[in-house]
């Protein structure tokens, strides 16, 4: 029997809190269609995607229909693009990411994630094109996502990478010129990517991982945020509430909003007849008011994120999250921790706009969440030096602290500071902020790779 | 031994319970189960029990209005036979959690627990509450929440029911959500999922 505070917690967090899953992410391996004649490869990936994805959404929204819980978003993730067409040319790159645009389409999924490249320690010229390809490919579809890790823990950073990613991201933000630079929206620098993420726009399915396999992302910063909420009124009529008691609380409600997905993922898997991967336990914020990371800010009493502290209040969020949500999941993975993606955060985008949180800051602040420079718009003029000098940086972040960092910066075609930037449905809109002044180009231009750290000594 | 079903209704006060097990001991029943509420000051239970052959419920029942008026307590008695083989067996189903809220009215309850009757969608617990007015929606209405926990036969379509409820949600100015019994449990429980 069911107690009343049972269910009544549950339609409340339903109603009033956003509480959903974030996305349900169909796993594909594409080893299997490697070939060298292009149109095999292409019959080979629509045939094994419209395959397992053909009952995905359907089997998503009737588990969703069943509990009564929303999955916002159904995707899917396949290997990097850049092993499995690595006899691939630049055109024939542009053509891959097409026939994957149509075959997400075709099964209904809001993005499929997977034309990237792990390029690390090093380039094959399969992963060159397919960098290179990205203005044009990114450009030309409406549904891919990339990601391209540059640095890891164990191989150090690839700076040639670095600076090529960062003449990349301004050519797709030009290619894409017409909505604001929207294709570099969809395109992620990362370090230490992990294998198995169902978020977008980092989403791919790693070499080591099953051939098809259903991963969830679970979200709820609104479920968080209301929590602390009560805690603080509770915390007021009856003497005062610690720091400690408030990550308490945290931790239970990353339990409950994990179980979900967790109950979720596990009956979709079983329904569709593929194992369950894990569930990446994120705070993922959409630009809806209620649905926010940066609103927790104001709730354990910050004037708004950026205010000092705000490192502070993060890294107990997001620790909080992951000792909740582990015990909650038989199999926790992808990036789990709090995001703080500019744009698609309605009191983060507020905080740049009115100046109270910098880019500087931001930066301090991801080596202690579980992404990274994420959603920022910045002015269309930037250098490409400058911002392979921004990934440069945040990868050394990732690198050094052994954790998941990433750079997903928008510069705006033929807007500067002041200006906004609309793109859309979940990717919201953001105001642009200044980048760092100073000059990057002579180091950048160095190339090469800063070696890996070592792994004792520790301080 | 055959089994009997006592009823008991009236007013709560200590003593109650031992009331009836003491005299249905005395009496040589064995008590197998119990189920006991209270809602606003009124007990009501439900005790199973095998009893010997030779007695009969009439006997159960005067002994249990006896010890009831030895004690001044105001209590109902009602006693039954329990044949199993009677009790009502419905198709398999789907434990769901239906509730329904808002403003309280005349014919709420009627009205949608009509559409679980048309249905055969039988009801194995249900409890209406009046939840607390949160502070930032300060309303003079009686707001009230009925919650139903059903067993969904696994013949009927779930979301045509589900259809029907909204419609009449809809139609009462009330709203109403219909989730697997599965993911209370799996929210606020420490169990494998």
């Amino acid at each position: 029997m069911l107690t009343d505070r049972e269910v009544l917690s549950t339609l409340n967090m339903l109603r009033n809190e956003h509480l959903d899953v974030r996305t349900v992410t169909l796993g594909i391996s594409l080893f299997d269609c490697a070939a060298h004649d292009f149109d095999v490869f292409a019959y080979k990936v629509r045939a094994k995607i419209s395959r397992y994805a053909g009952r995905l959404v359907e089997t998503c929204n009737d588990v969703a229909d069943k509990y009564g819980i929303p999955v916002v978003n159904k995707r899917i993730s396949v290997s990097p693009i850049g092993v499995v067409g690595a006899s691939f040319s630049r055109e024939e790159m542009v053509r891959a990411c097409r026939v994957l645009d149509e075959a997400a389409k075709n099964a209904g999924v809001d993005f499929l994630g997977g034309f990237g490249a792990l390029v690390e320690k090093g380039m094959t010229p399969g992963e060159r094109n397919l960098i290179d390809s990205l203005p044009e490919a990114l450009a030309c579809t409406d549904r891919i996502c990339s990601s391209i890790n540059v640095a890891s823990s164990r191989s150090g950073i690839n700076m040639d990478a670095v600076a090529l990613m960062g003449q990349r991201i301004l050519d797709v933000a030009e290619a894409t010129r017409d909505r604001d630079g929207i294709g570099c929206a969809k395109l992620v620098v990362f370090a230490n990517i992990p294998q198995d993420v169902p978020f977008m726009a980092g989403a791919y399915l790693g070499v080591g991982e099953p051939d098809v396999v259903i991963n969830v992302g679970v979200s709820g910063p609104g479920v968080v945020k209301k929590a602390i909420d009560r805690a603080m009124a509770a915390g007021r009529a009856n003497g005062g509430i610690t720091l400690g008691e408030v990550a308490e609380v945290i931790k239970r409600t990353a339990y409950k909003v994990t179980r979900v997905g967790e109950i979720i993922g596990k009956e979709v898997a079983d329904r569709l007849g593929l194992p369950f991967g894990v569930a990446d336990l994120s705070l993922a914020p959409t630009p809806a008011v209620g649905d926010s990371v940066g609103e927790i800010f104001q709730s354990v009493g910050l004037s708004s994120i950026g205010a000092p502290g705000s490192t502070a209040v993060l890294a107990m969020l997001n620790d909080a999250v992951k000792k909740g949500g582990a015990f909650a999941s038989s199999h926790v993975g992808g990036l789990s921790g709090a995001f703080i993606p500019v744009s698609e955060d309605s009191s983060i985008e507020a905080a740049t706009r009115s100046g109270a949180l910098s880019l500087e800051k931001l930066e301090a602040m991801t080596s202690v969440c579980s992404v990274g420079l994420d959603m920022i718009a910045i002015p269309g003029d930037t250098p490409a030096a400058t911002i392979s000098g921004m990934i440069a940086d945040e990868m050394a972040i990732g690198m050094i602290n052994s954790k998941t960092t990433a750079v997903r910066v928008i510069p705006v075609p033929g807007k500067g500071v002041g200006e906004s930037a609309c793109f859309g449905g979940l990717l919201g809109e953001a105001a642009i902020i200044p980048v760092p002044g100073g000059d990057a180009s002579s180091f950048i231009r160095l190339g090469g790779r800063i070696p890996a750290p070592i792994h004792s000594l520790k301080n | 031994m055959s089994k009997i079903a006592v009823s008991i209704l009236g007013i709560d006060c200590p003593g109650v319970v031992y009331l009836v097990s003491g005299t249905l001991s005395a009496l040589r029943c064995n008590i197998e189960e119990i189920s006991q509420t209270i809602l606003k000051g009124q007990f009501a239970a439900i005790f199973i029990a095998e009893k010997p052959d030779a007695l009969t419920e009439d006997k159960v029942h005067s002994e249990l209005v006896k010890a009831i008026d030895a004690r001044d307590m105001s209590l109902s008695v009602i006693v039954r036979s329990l044949d199993e083989k009677a009790v009502y067996h419905g198709e398999p189903g789907e434990p769901f959690v239906i509730t329904v809220d808002g403003e309280d009215g005349l014919n709420v309850v009627a009205s949608f627990t009509r559409i679980f009757a048309e249905n055969k969608v039988n009801i194995e617990n249900m409890k209406a509450l009046m939840p607390d007015v949160p502070e930032d929606q300060p309303e003079s209405r009686r707001r009230a929440l009925q919650v139903f926990e059903i067993s969904l036969p696994l013949s009927i379509d779930r979301t045509a029911l589900r259809r029907t409820l909204e419609d009449k949600a809809r139609d009462m100015g009330l709203r109403v959500s219909m989730q697997h019994r599965d993911i209370f449990e799996a929210v606020h429980r420490v169990k494998s999922i």
